[in-house]
């Protein structure tokens, strides 16, 4: 009987979360890939507030922090966060710049590929143009207006860190409003931009850190 | 950079019988006294600890954050991932074993986690049995021995509660771990390696 039942259990819930989650046709996915890759292009900068959780299975709520964050296209990058501390890490001309409370760190990252690879990572996932089959496994679903894809790393540069990459992309827009990071325990970071402004003005001296 | 804190972390090696001799409490005069001191910081089951931690080794800086949890009468669970989220390290911390859930590959050796996992242990006991102590002062020093490590146990009268833990003896310390200082009137929590130069700084985000 309890064996029914689970079953039966295990039934509705597979069935809710379809309902919530649908995968893409390929036609689907053929026009969603087009219309980010060809307004993903069009962007030279970007600036965002954003909202990173950090879920560990163990505990009882998600780990808040908040900051803003800002991109100029092809590899200039500044995180900023102000809450609960003041933290920032700047990637500008090969080198990353770190910000701790004052405290300031500088790392030539020269040629070095792993972080080239994790720059691009960072930069791809926020403009949304992640859709290299190289270097991810990639499945795409609906979720009402939501578009999401999910990428699992093929290489195990990065796969030893992030087992899967989600993007999620509100209908309209070509830039995520949401990147959930999956480690290989399951435990996961979720980062949620809000007030996102494209192709603004931004001066080299905003990525000083 | 984590390269470099690996090369730091190897020569390590070359300095780790070192151990340096403790000014400021008393070498000898002590009476018997066999009790069990108990450190409350983390022995309440269910309590969530969140620090920014600093991490310095060999001049090198790392920082994140670290959460502990006592998960039950024997088990601490210990994280520090980094300002991004991503996990570096996840312990989980029994009196006299430790399980390492996931580790950063680049950290991934054994004798560096046996370090953080013998300073987790110590950092996180609840109970240090103590066989010998001396009044000074304002506080109780304790010598005592947990899981097999000579220790020292450090009581603050007044505030009540054990301020400092010392792994090794009043002439021999090797590290030691700390509860009760301040830093520009934040508190801050911390352990000092004296047989190599690492140290890690912790600052509560949570209400301690």
């Amino acid at each position: 009987m309890k064996k029914i039942l689970s079953a039966l259990l295990m039934l509705v819930v597979t069935t809710i979360s379809l309902a919530q989650e649908k995968a893409m046709t390929q036609s689907e996915i053929t026009s969603f890939k087009k219309e980010v890759i060809s307004k993903t292009k069009e962007i030279t900068s970007l600036s965002t507030d954003f909202t990173q959780y950090k879920h560990m299975s163990f505990m009882s709520k998600d780990i808040e922090s908040k900051g803003e964050m800002l991109l100029q296209v092809p590899n200039k990058l500044l995180w900023k966060y102000s809450t609960p501390f003041e933290y920032s890490i700047a990637f500008k001309d090969n080198k990353i710049s770190i910000n701790d409370q004052g405290k300031k760190n500088k790392v030539d990252i020269g040629n070095n590929k792993k972080f080239a690879k994790i720059n691009n990572l960072i930069v791809g996932s926020i403009s949304g143009n992640m859709f290299d089959e190289k270097e991810f496994k990639i499945s795409y679903f609906k979720n009402g207006k939501r578009s999401i894809a999910k990428l699992i790393p093929q290489s195990k540069d990065i796969s030893q860190y992030i087992s899967q990459i989600e993007l999620y992309f509100d209908e309209g827009q070509s830039t995520v409003s949401e990147v959930k990071l999956v480690e290989p325990s399951a435990d996961y970071t979720r980062i949620v931009f809000k007030n996102k402004k494209t192709n603004i003005k931004l001066n080299d001296s905003s990525f000083n850190n | 950079m984590i390269r470099v804190l690996i090369i730091s972390i190897f020569s390590l090696l070359a300095f780790s019988c070192k151990s340096i001799k403790i000014d400021d409490i008393p070498k000898d005069n002590y009476v018997s006294n066999e009790a069990v001191v108990k450190n409350t910081y983390f022995a309440t089951i269910g309590e969530e600890h969140i620090f920014r931690a600093n991490i310095t080794v060999f001049k090198n800086e790392l920082s994140g954050l670290l959460v502990v949890k006592r998960i039950d009468d024997q088990l601490h669970r210990v994280v520090l991932t980094s300002d991004f989220g991503n996990t570096l390290f996840d312990f989980s911390i029994y009196k006299d074993k430790y399980v390492a859930n996931y580790v950063m590959s680049d950290i991934n050796k054994k004798f560096i986690l046996n370090i953080l996992a013998k300073d987790f242990q110590l950092f996180t006991a609840a109970h240090l049995p103590v066989s010998k102590k001396i009044a000074d002062g304002q506080q109780v020093v304790y010598l005592g021995s947990y899981n097999k490590l000579k220790t020292v146990v450090i009581w603050d009268t007044p505030l009540e509660r054990v301020s400092r833990l010392i792994y090794g003896t009043p002439n021999k310390a090797k590290a030691s771990y700390n509860y009760t200082k301040s830093e520009e009137g934040k508190p801050i929590l911390s352990i000092e390696h004296y047989n190599f130069p690492m140290s890690i700084k912790l600052t509560p985000m949570t209400d301690e």
